[in-house]
């Protein structure tokens, strides 16, 4: 069949145009085969190397990125938590501060507010003022002994229920 | 007639290959030669070309259409989908005393809520567990809560999409409540404002709302510094919640407000307190005010009310235990007065301490009746002497020295009937009549103080003129606030008058020391001389005041102390009511500051002739 297209062909061309007969040309001619300058392969190799590398290097990245992403959502709930542990102990902190709680404690370990201290001038090294051994004062009979827990209460958000056992969260 | 030739010529040329078509067609067959298709490759492409156009054209159209015309819309559709938006709150600035100890802060907490139309599913699929849905759930949940079975089984039965279970936990508990995974239980973080010491400055600091607007004290008058201004995050969020890293996003920081630093002592309010509630309880009082003043500079290292309040839960107070009474109870300063008058005219240089009067129990002035206090036979006194023994009768003598205008101008040098111009709401400055509207008995009881109000603080800032060598100094209660770097920006420096010189302070303050027995009067402190004053007025309810303003150390003051009680129910001097008080205060006050005894003895006077 190959042979019956090669007559087709110049069979049709020719008569397109206004030109002579087609049967003046020669109908086959031999022409050298084409000379390839090497194989093709190596750039084809490159090229999809090159896409292969580009497209990996941009999921590396992307990993990396979404990784970072991850890894900064992490950390920012571990300072969320870091900071509420330390909300909580400077909490606790200001709780055993306040006075109240302060009088009470040194109260319980047998200590009585000064009633005359005693002085010392550095740069003569002299006292100032008489004291005297510290006694279990009952205070000014002028004033009523209000409890300390009446006259000036607690804050009232240290009113921890008392049915409160741990946190529920132990052994779970 | 071309185009029928050039086909019969093709005819011609496609016969040589062998055409299936018989070519004795005739005429008719002739004219059909045009149909003949096959022979239109050329058309056949130009139309596959067109086809192809058309379909890129009408591809790229679109293309055009949604990358570039339609493009913003779109991409604003998607990108909307994925981008959040959170508020940072901004936090609430501290509110300090002058140490830094904290009096008011700011904390996160979480309200628990419950979808109760959900808990059914807890543990639906286990096998192991013994009971499931709410049952299951109220028993994990009731110990962390804090809360019995049967009372967190309640909160959890129902079909609510949404209600709280639980205000206002700390980070703890709401951790251990998430952590127990009840389907339609949640959390949303919210800001609490604690007050760690309770009632001590309560009254100073005030108190917010449960939304956090601020009510009261110096919440409310500072709020401007206090809240800062919220800030925003917007991020494209992934399905887990995580940022998308090559999203836009845009952050502007949460400006947290700014820390206000009081003037207040927080461990001299407490004592303050707590001796004001031992000098009303004495005496039955309705309640108490006490002052610790600096007159040097101005700042108020203490003021105490009693009965007071708690911030933290400021509906469980009456409302009037929630305000200040030493700057919105007005009141009519009786003796303390006197001190006013005795100034004037020692400035004025009508009188001096040695000035002799004859002091009957009772003397009338334009026939007006004046009396002392208590029924007493003639005295002969010096103006020291009047002081000591607080004769209104010797002090009319000294004021009839000086017109009452002169009077009225000096009682408004010494800021009495004006606001102080302290940082808190609520003041009422009181009311001192011009000298016209002196009629009748007001000229004469002016002098002693009585026909006049003030407020307490008033009245301590004006006494601390004495201390002050003659300059009142503007009380104030805040030391300023807090910057970034921790220092403090001062508000300013606080307004000055000169109301008496320097030499007048001196003598009154002598005059004063002289008033106080360092052995024998109630409101002695051991190891120092002190100067002071007692007063006792009655009020329009047919009540009294009574009021002890005293300076210490005398001869080198430091810091004036006033403690005023009122609403008592009979006639109780100063001396027996507030000076007690006054004695223990400044004690504690001057071992507070650091005060060292000057060793000197107090001041006597001559107070007869």
């Amino acid at each position: 069949m190959a042979s019956t297209t090669a007559v087709h062909a110049p069979a049709i061309r020719p008569v397109r145009g206004t030109r002579p007969a087609a049967s003046e040309r020669p109908r086959l001619t031999v022409v050298a085969t084409p000379k390839t300058t090497g194989s093709s392969m190596p750039f084809t190799l490159l090229c999809t190397v090159i896409v292969a590398a580009t497209l990996a290097a941009l999921l590396f990245l992307n990993i990396q990125m979404s990784d970072a992403s991850y890894e900064i959502t992490r950390l920012q709930g571990q300072s969320q938590r870091l900071q509420e542990e330390a909300q909580a102990l400077s909490e606790t902190d200001e709780r055993l501060g306040t006075p109240q709680e302060l009088e009470r404690q040194a109260r319980e370990i047998g200590m009585v507010p000064v009633s005359d201290p005693a002085y010392i001038d550095l740069d003569t090294g002299e006292i100032i003022g008489e004291t005297s051994p510290a006694a279990q004062t009952e205070g000014s009979p002028e004033l009523a002994q209000v409890p300390a827990e009446v006259a000036v209460p607690p804050a009232q958000i240290y009113d921890e229920p008392s049915a409160y056992h741990g946190m529920g969260n132990e052994g779970a | 007639m071309t185009s029928s030739r050039r086909n019969g010529t093709q005819r011609t040329a496609r016969s040589q290959g062998g055409s299936r078509r018989p070519r004795s067609s005739g005429g008719a067959a002739r004219l059909r030669i045009p149909q003949a298709r096959i022979g239109e490759p050329a058309t056949r492409h130009r139309l596959l070309i067109a086809l192809a156009m058309v379909a890129v054209l009408a591809l790229s159209g679109r293309l055009i259409w949604v990358q570039g015309l339609d493009a913003s819309a779109r991409a604003e559709k998607a990108i909307a989908q994925r981008t959040v938006t959170r508020t940072i709150p901004a936090l609430r600035g501290e509110i300090t005393d002058r140490n830094g100890v904290v009096l008011a802060s700011s904390v996160q907490r979480y309200d628990l809520w419950v979808n109760q139309m959900q808990v059914v599913d807890y543990r639906k699929g286990s096998k192991t567990a013994k009971t499931t849905g709410v049952e299951a759930a109220a028993e994990k949940l009731a110990p962390v809560l804090g809360w019995s079975v049967s009372k967190t089984e309640k909160a959890l039965t129902g079909d609510a999409g949404f209600s709280y279970l639980r205000k206002n936990v700390e980070p703890e508990v709401r951790d251990a409540v998430m952590s127990l995974r009840i389907p339609g239980i949640g959390s949303d973080p919210v800001a609490d404002r604690i007050y760690p010491a309770g009632s001590v400055a309560g009254n100073i600091i005030g108190f917010v709302g449960a939304d956090g607007t601020a009510l009261a004290g110096t919440e409310l008058s500072f709020d401007e510094e206090l809240s800062g201004t919220d800030g925003k995050t917007t991020y494209e969020r992934g399905a887990q919640g995580q940022i998308i890293p090559t999203g836009k996003q845009e952050t502007t920081p949460a400006v947290d407000g700014s820390d206000v630093v009081l003037t207040i002592d927080r461990d001299l309010q407490w004592k303050s307190q707590q001796i004001v509630a031992g000098a009303v309880e004495k005496w039955g009082a309705e309640g108490g005010s006490a002052v610790v003043y600096n007159a040097r500079t101005g700042e108020v290292l203490a003021l105490a009310e009693y009965p007071s309040y708690d911030p933290n839960d400021p509906g469980a107070a009456d409302e009037e235990d929630r305000g200040n009474r030493s700057i919105s109870n007005v009141f009519e300063p009786g003796s303390t007065g006197k001190l006013f008058t005795m100034a004037a005219a020692i400035e004025e240089g009508t009188v001096t301490p040695e000035t002799e009067y004859e002091i009957p129990y009772e003397m009338y002035f334009e026939g007006e009746r004046i009396k002392d206090s208590h029924s007493h036979p003639d005295q002969r006194l010096t103006l020291a002497g009047v002081l000591k023994e607080s004769s209104n009768v010797g002090t009319v003598q000294a004021s009839e020295t000086l017109t009452p205008q002169v009077r009225y101008d000096y009682l408004k040098a010494f800021g009495l009937g004006e606001r102080t111009g302290v940082e808190l709401p609520g003041e009422s400055a009181g009311v001192v009549h011009p000298p016209e509207d002196w009629t009748g008995r007001t000229r004469y009881t002016t002098a002693f103080g009585q026909g006049y109000s003030v407020n307490a603080l008033q009245m301590v800032s004006a006494v601390g003129t004495f201390a002050n060598d003659g300059v009142r100094v503007q009380p104030s209660l805040i030391a300023g606030t807090r910057q970034a770097d921790g220092t403090i920006r001062p508000l300013g420096e606080p307004e000055s008058t000169r109301v008496v010189s320097s030499e007048t302070a001196e003598t009154m303050r002598e005059m004063m020391d002289n008033a106080v027995d360092d052995e024998t009067s109630s409101a002695a402190v051991t190891g120092y001389a002190v100067a002071g004053k007692t007063g006792t007025a009655q009020v329009s309810d047919g009540t009294y005041t009574a009021s002890f303003i005293g300076v210490a150390p005398a001869d080198d003051p430091e810091i004036v102390v006033g403690v005023f009680v009122f609403g008592l129910n009979s006639f109780i001097s100063g001396s027996r009511a507030a000076a007690p008080a006054y004695s223990e205060l400044t004690t504690f006050a001057l071992q507070n500051q650091g005060i060292a005894p000057t060793g000197k003895p107090g001041i006597q006077l001559e107070n007869e002739w």
